[in-house]
């Protein structure tokens, strides 16, 4: 019996690691072609991207949002406190907050089972952003 | 483990891969089966709620949809009521002018889609079903978390794709369906696993097997074949395709008594190495036992003569080194053409093993090829086969006149027994062939009380005839044989004394007295006395003056002589004629087989002449005609 707990607890491990190195190799993808760099200081009031992001080696998580490259929001409250004019972008985690926020340009986020990334065009004009071509694919116009 | 036994074997182990495969692709077609079963469901599943949302809102979908929220809390709902936890999502999505796909309805109450929230599929699949109006169902892969497939419902107005309806069916659903026939495959895991470990113990008996065959068949000294290989080669293959050389080492003890065990054995490994080096590919080496190996070659691949030549040479000339000494093998060599009718190796090893008997007794060192045996060679120089006719009463007794010159008459005849051939009964082989065989044997005690009772038999059917029949002197000495005779002559007491005995010598007869005795009690019936062959051999003028003899016969190479040595020969035959006419005893010249010798015997007044000239053996009824 001993045994197939800790089967069954190495096997939970094992799926959330799995699940952990996705999230990660997707976010990584995505700071990489909008940040043009290899290592980034990265802003989240998300506590599981929090721990997420702290398993990575290119990314540095920092409290204070004005000194990040780049802000991943996953609360609404928290868009009243970042700062909207300095160089770093803003991501979302929801579809809501991208809709709610001008200054939020793409969203990464999870429908029926599938990992969704989408982009506002305007909102990326604005910021100067040109996306890789392989991102191209998930810009809107409108929301 | 005998060679069908091995085939039968392995057909069994393929047999039973063949059952595993089965089942298992049953299993996996019976699943399949299954998993499009449920799709099926799932399709037609789809048409009806795609009917419903067609129902119950206008065309095009999206603009109807538009217009009002209350319609779309409905639709919402609906789907939300059909979905299980099988159909785990149930999405509308529409096309917009950008060409993305956006969330017309969800039926997830818990975390629904915004309405028109953009969709980003993770396949093209979905912009082509979109296109071409064709539902179909499509397996995700990993990257899509808890769906097994996803089926796409295009929502058609005047044949026009307006929407797509998306059911998302569950990993659980598949897994399901799959331990549907989990206890089936639960049993045909352990059916395999059985199949395997009986595939493992077959493949463990074929092995001992073979190790147990091989060391039966192969001789573990010289590697050569063993004599029970020999008798399974012959099961399977036709022996007149083969000729066969017999050799044997002379006196192969010698080397054994000279140098020892090991050294005798590292020379026969040797020899045999040897021979394989200088023999035909196909060719099989049969250690018969001690020094003695049969080869087999097939026929098509060299010339027997030529080859038996180059191998006794090559083996004879063979230095062996044994313990610092040189040392050259004689051999004794015999090989043997098979001819096409002999189809048992027995045959021909009972020719080879008394050639080189033969070869042997001759002073060994010699090689004999026979390239010409005859069919009757093969077939009646074995006793088994002799044996068979007499038991089968396939013997024929033919009759050779003997003439009386005087009166031109016939005067006696002459009985020779013949061994009717079972596949050629008009072939009659003669005593040359088998005698020798049988001669010691109670088979030739029956042959002989044969020709004795046909012999009576036809003297009885004929009162005026003479009838002779021959009888080795060394029978004289037989007591079984001399009570049959005894016992004949006695129950035909009226004709024995038409009956003559022609005495055959092998051997010279020492003890006069005895033989004498003999031919008294023979003769107290009124049966004659011949010696046959007089004047060869041991027969000589002694027998006159020691043995009560009625009539002797000439031997037929001196009368034969009479053809190219008329003068010599002819005065050799005119002492014995009158000699014997001297003391009153018939005298018959045989072998008379031409005109010139004819008229020589008839110069020199040889009363009884007999020979293929004057009448070849017949039937007794040829002679007879009447009868």
């Amino acid at each position: 019996m001993k045994k197939l707990l800790i089967f069954c607890i190495l096997s939970c491990w094992h799926l959330h690691a799995l699940e952990v190195r996705s999230t990660l190799k997707i976010y990584h993808e995505l700071f990489t072609s909008l940040l043009h760099t290899s290592h980034y200081r990265i802003y989240t009031d998300d506590k599981s991207l929090y721990t997420v992001f702290s398993k990575s080696s290119k990314i540095s998580l920092v409290q204070n949002p004005s000194s990040a490259d780049a802000l991943v929001i996953s609360k609404r409250s928290s868009l009243k406190h970042i700062p909207h004019t300095g160089n770093a972008i803003v991501l979302a985690t929801t579809y809501n907050l991208l809709h709610h926020s001008k200054y939020v340009i793409g969203a990464f986020y999870w429908r029926k089972g599938r990992a969704q990334i989408l982009f506002v065009k305007k909102r990326l004009l604005h910021l100067g952003i040109s996306l890789p071509g392989k991102y191209r694919k998930y810009t809107v116009d409108a929301l | 483990m005998h060679k069908h036994s091995l085939k039968y074997t392995f057909a069994i182990m393929g047999f039973l891969i063949l059952i595993a495969f089965y089942i298992q692709y049953t299993i996996e077609e019976n699943t399949k089966t299954l998993q499009r079963s449920e799709i099926g469901k799932a399709n037609q599943y789809a048409a009806r709620i795609a009917n419903y949302i067609q129902n119950y809102t206008c065309a095009p979908l999206a603009r109807c949809l538009d217009n009002s929220v209350a319609n779309r809390a409905n639709l919402n709902k609906m789907l939300h009521a059909f979905q299980t936890k099988h159909f785990i999502n149930m999405f509308v999505l529409y096309k917009d002018t950008e060409g993305n796909f956006r969330f017309l309805l969800d039926g997830d109450s818990d975390d629904p889609a915004e309405y028109k929230s953009p969709f980003f599929p993770e396949t093209h699949v979905f912009h082509r079903i979109y296109e071409n109006g064709t539902p179909q169902i499509i397996k995700q892969h990993g990257s899509v978390k808890k769906v097994w497939a996803s089926l796409l419902y295009p929502i058609r107005d005047n044949n026009k794709t307006s929407a797509l309806l998306v059911l998302d069916l569950s990993k659980t659903y598949e897994k399901q369906i799959k331990d549907f026939n989990a206890p089936i495959q639960y049993i045909v895991r352990l059916l395999q696993l059985f199949i395997l470990f009986s595939i493992l113990f077959l493949g463990y008996i074929v092995y001992s097997s073979y190790r147990l065959r091989r060391s039966v068949l192969v001789d573990p000294l010289t590697s050569a074949h063993t004599r029970l290989y020999r008798k399974e080669y012959f099961e399977e293959h036709q022996v007149n395709a083969y000729d066969f050389i017999l050799i044997d080492i002379d006196r192969f003890i010698r080397i054994n008594d000279k140098f020892g065990r090991d050294a005798a054995d590292k020379v026969l490994q040797i020899f045999v190495e040897y021979i394989s080096s200088i023999v035909p590919k196909k060719t099989e080496i049969i250690r018969n036992h001690g020094a003695e190996f049969l080869l087999i070659l097939q026929k098509s691949e060299t010339d027997l003569t030529t080859f038996s030549h180059i191998l006794f040479e090559n083996l004879s000339s063979r230095k062996y080194l044994i313990d610092n000494h040189s040392v050259t093998l004689t051999i004794t060599m015999c090989a043997a053409k098979t001819p096409k009718e002999v189809n048992s190796f027995y045959d021909m090893e009972h020719i080879l093993d008394k050639k080189l008997l033969t070869l042997k007794g001759e002073g060994k060192n010699r090689l004999a090829v026979l390239n010409h045996i005859s069919h009757t060679d093969i077939k009646y120089k074995n006793i088994d086969h002799v044996k068979h006719a007499i038991d089968n009463g396939q013997l024929a007794c033919l009759f050779q006149p003997i003439y009386d010159v005087e009166t031109m008459q016939i005067y006696s005849y002459e009985a020779l027994v013949r061994i009717k051939d079972e596949d050629n009964p008009s072939n009659l082989v003669t005593p040359y062939y088998f005698m020798d065989l049988i001669r010691d044997s109670i088979h030739y005690i029956r042959l002989s009380k044969w020709v004795i009772s046909h012999a009576f038999s036809r003297l009885r059917e004929n009162p005026t005839e003479i009838i002779s029949i021959n009888m080795d002197l060394a029978d004289l000495h037989n007591e079984e044989m001399m009570e049959i005779v005894q016992e004949e002559l006695k129950s035909n007491k009226d004709l024995a004394e038409r009956l003559i005995f022609e005495m055959l010598e092998h051997n010279e007869i020492t003890d006069f007295k005895y033989i004498d005795q003999i031919f008294k009690k023979l003769k107290q019936y009124g049966s004659k006395i011949a010696i046959d062959d007089f004047g060869s051999g041991y027969s000589n003028f002694s027998y006159l003056t020691k043995l009560d003899i009625d009539i002797i016969k000439i031997d037929g190479t001196i009368v034969g002589a009479l053809e190219n040595n008329t003068e010599r020969v002819g005065a050799i035959i005119k002492l014995i004629n009158e000699m014997g006419r001297s003391q009153n005893l018939k005298v018959v010249a045989e072998h008379v087989s031409s005109k010139k010798i004819l008229d020589s015997l008839l110069t020199l007044n040889v009363a009884y002449l007999q020979g293929f000239y004057l009448g070849e053996p017949r039937e007794w009824e040829e002679y007879h005609p009447s009868v």
